[in-house]
């Protein structure tokens, strides 16, 4: 018992020199117009959003971050991947829990944002005898940009938005949910949001998992529930980012995971090049704990 | 996969194919004095033959040497899908970006790094490490740019088969002056065949057009992939086809083993030349008859070096819909 507490401290103990270690990277790499994919390119708005969830609302650069995220939005509440890309809007749930973190000083923003994820859907239509895919192709939810169909993971962080701004009960929400249990691959997790093919089953891809779990926080947890968080538990993930996204799906539903795997992954992965900016957030948000992001929003 | 697809839309009309065909025709009439396009085909038995030899021979033939590279910095774009691990007919296989990496220094190349955008995954990495890519590009330090994540600037759709006015490429196509689309061949469900020119979906960054590229679908996929090739203006194709996909491509198919890696200048040159070894007729294939600015099409106007395709064709298997059989090539 004790060596297991042991082990349980030095895990901690990783984890938080690991985050601190990102944490500095991300603050080297901040720019006054956000945080970039890598040194010397043009900073991303998901990005500049991650910053805020990974690093909390009140760290250093929160505050520029609100402020870009502010300046991007815009008229009808949408903040779009670019400015020059108003069509790529899957952008706008990840601003608005950032926006969300700040509380009534962000809440006019936040509340814009989700106004317009409200009334903004992907596109939807009755299955025909001749759809080559199996899920139901008229439920509702969100795509990556405007003019294509609802995908898993826009969907999720739009979800998260609406319920973690205490709109769960939303008929946008409710929807969502449809489409994500829709979507979920029989007695396992998800991906981007194919469950067959013509005929084909496709597998589960741990990052849509995880980010769909953390979405799903806070709803009675059923068989579906347990069937996403057990392929986590037994799905290998070497890669950064599968790491921090089981990592966060099973935190999500109060299940631990090791910190150790995170620096061997880091390692590997940096010999390929930087990581890049949002993954970076995200480790952090996996390697400290997503509480930030889990129940309803509370006014600081 | 657009879920606006049905199956009987799988490969796009063949009356409009037709149309195109005739169109394209003429176009080439009118080009045939200019230079034929090369096209090599090699043959390897395996991953293990020796091919960066193979590929040097096959860039000679197709006219690339020294003095087209010296000095060039070169982006390879593979074809990595998925991480089906030990599999040999998903992916571009490492070897096949090594031996390329190792050809493009020796020729003289200022840089060589390899850059893809998967479509289905966000976590590049997790396919390069289930491929064996990640290990090849450590071993020989070749550096990997993750294309999803890294958006350029938007330029004009020099296409405009699609209704979208302009596309974001990422920031490496400027960085670069010479891409190679290092492809696969295969099958597949929704274009027919995805070779060179469809390969460079891959280089559209996710972070703008989704996982998967979805929109790129709904405006059309063959226009799309037009309109990609066009504003990309890759330099060169290498396509992997030791083991091939048949059947349900890009990622359910089976292995199929063709034993080649087709090269060439003109990717539509070397797309038409691929088909024609799977045993498909490029001109059912609507991207490619709807492309005439961008090479040749027609086997008259294709100067084939290395093995005659008609020695090595092979046919893949197609899937049971009308549609997809009536891609066959006639013997």
């Amino acid at each position: 018992m004790d060596s297991l507490l042991h082990n349980q401290e030095r895990d901690e103990a990783l984890a938080d020199r690991l985050a601190r270690r990102l944490g500095a990277e991300v603050e080297k790499r901040w720019t006054p117009e956000g945080l970039p994919p890598r040194p010397g390119l043009q900073p991303r708005i998901d990005a500049t959003a991650w910053v805020v969830l990974a690093l909390g609302a009140d760290a250093k650069p929160s505050s520029p971050a609100l402020e870009i995220l502010g300046r991007a939005q815009q008229e009808d509440g949408r903040i779009p991947a670019r400015e020059d890309t108003p069509e790529a809007y899957w952008t706008t749930g990840l601003a608005s829990l950032a926006f969300g973190l700040r509380g009534e000083a962000q809440r006019s923003r936040r509340d814009r944002a989700l106004d317009f994820l409200s009334t903004h859907e992907g596109i939807h239509h009755p299955r025909t005898e001749e759809t080559p895919v199996s899920h139901d192709t008229d439920l509702v939810g969100w795509p990556w940009i405007e003019g294509s169909a609802a995908w898993v993971e826009p969907t999720a962080l739009a979800h998260l938005a609406l319920t973690r701004s205490g709109r769960g009960d939303h008929l946008r929400a409710v929807a969502a949910r449809a489409l994500l249990f829709d979507r979920q691959l029989p007695g396992a997790g998800w991906n981007h949001g194919n469950v067959k093919v013509l005929g084909k089953p496709f597998r589960s891809v741990v990052s849509s998992t995880g980010l769909v779990l953390l979405s799903l926080a806070g709803m009675q947890r059923d068989d579906r529930i347990n069937s996403a968080l057990e392929y986590l538990r037994s799905a290998t993930a070497v890669t950064p980012l599968s790491l921090a996204w089981r990592r966060i799906g099973l935190a999500a539903w109060g299940e631990p995971s090791d910190c150790w795997p995170f620096y061997e992954a880091v390692e590997r992965s940096t010999s390929l090049g930087p990581l890049d900016g949002a993954h970076l957030c995200q480790l952090i948000l996996a390697l400290e704990g997503p509480a930030r992001l889990l129940g309803r929003e509370t006014t600081p | 996969m657009s879920e606006k697809l049905s199956r009987r839309k799988l490969i796009g009309t063949t009356l409009a194919a037709g149309v195109g065909a005739a169109v394209g025709g003429t176009l080439l009439k009118r080009s045939l004095m200019a230079d034929q396009s090369k096209v090599f085909v090699g043959k390897a038995k395996d991953y293990s033959a020796k091919l960066a030899d193979l590929i040097q021979r096959g860039l000679a033939e197709a006219g690339v040497g020294p003095e087209q590279l010296r000095g060039r910095r070169v982006l390879l774009k593979p074809n990595l899908v998925d991480t089906n691990h030990g599999e040999l007919h998903v992916n571009t296989h490492p070897e096949v970006i090594r031996a390329a990496a190792e050809v493009f220094q020796k020729l003289g190349a200022a840089s060589v790094l390899v850059a893809e955008g998967p479509a289905n995954r966000r976590d590049t990495h997790e396919i390069l490490e289930a491929t064996g890519v990640g290990d090849v590009l450590r071993e020989d330090k070749i550096p990997f740019r993750d294309l999803n994540y890294e958006p350029g600037p938007r330029m004009p759709n020099l296409g405009g088969l699609t209704r979208l006015p302009s596309l974001v490429l990422p920031a490496v196509v400027s960085e670069t002056d010479f891409i190679v689309s290092l492809a696969k061949m295969k099958c597949h469900h929704w274009g027919g065949v995805t070779l060179s020119m469809k390969n460079l979906f891959g280089m559209m960054p996710g972070c703008i057009y989704g996982w998967p590229k979805n929109i790129l679908h709904h405006v059309g996929i063959h226009e799309a992939t037009v309109d990609i090739v066009s504003t990309v203006k890759p330099d060169l194709a290498i396509v992997d086809g030791i083991v091939g996909m048949e059947g349900d491509g890009p990622l359910a198919g089976d292995p199929k083993k063709a034993g080649l890696l087709v090269m060439g200048r003109d990717l539509r040159a070397v797309d038409a030349t691929c088909a024609r070894i799977m045993g498909i007729d490029p001109s059912r294939i609507p991207y490619l008859v709807a492309s005439p600015k961008l090479g040749k099409l027609s086997e008259a106007d294709i100067k084939q070096v290395g093995e005659p395709w008609k020695a090595v064709r092979t046919n893949f298997a197609l899937i049971p819909f009308p549609e997809h059989q009536a891609l066959r090539l006639s013997s």
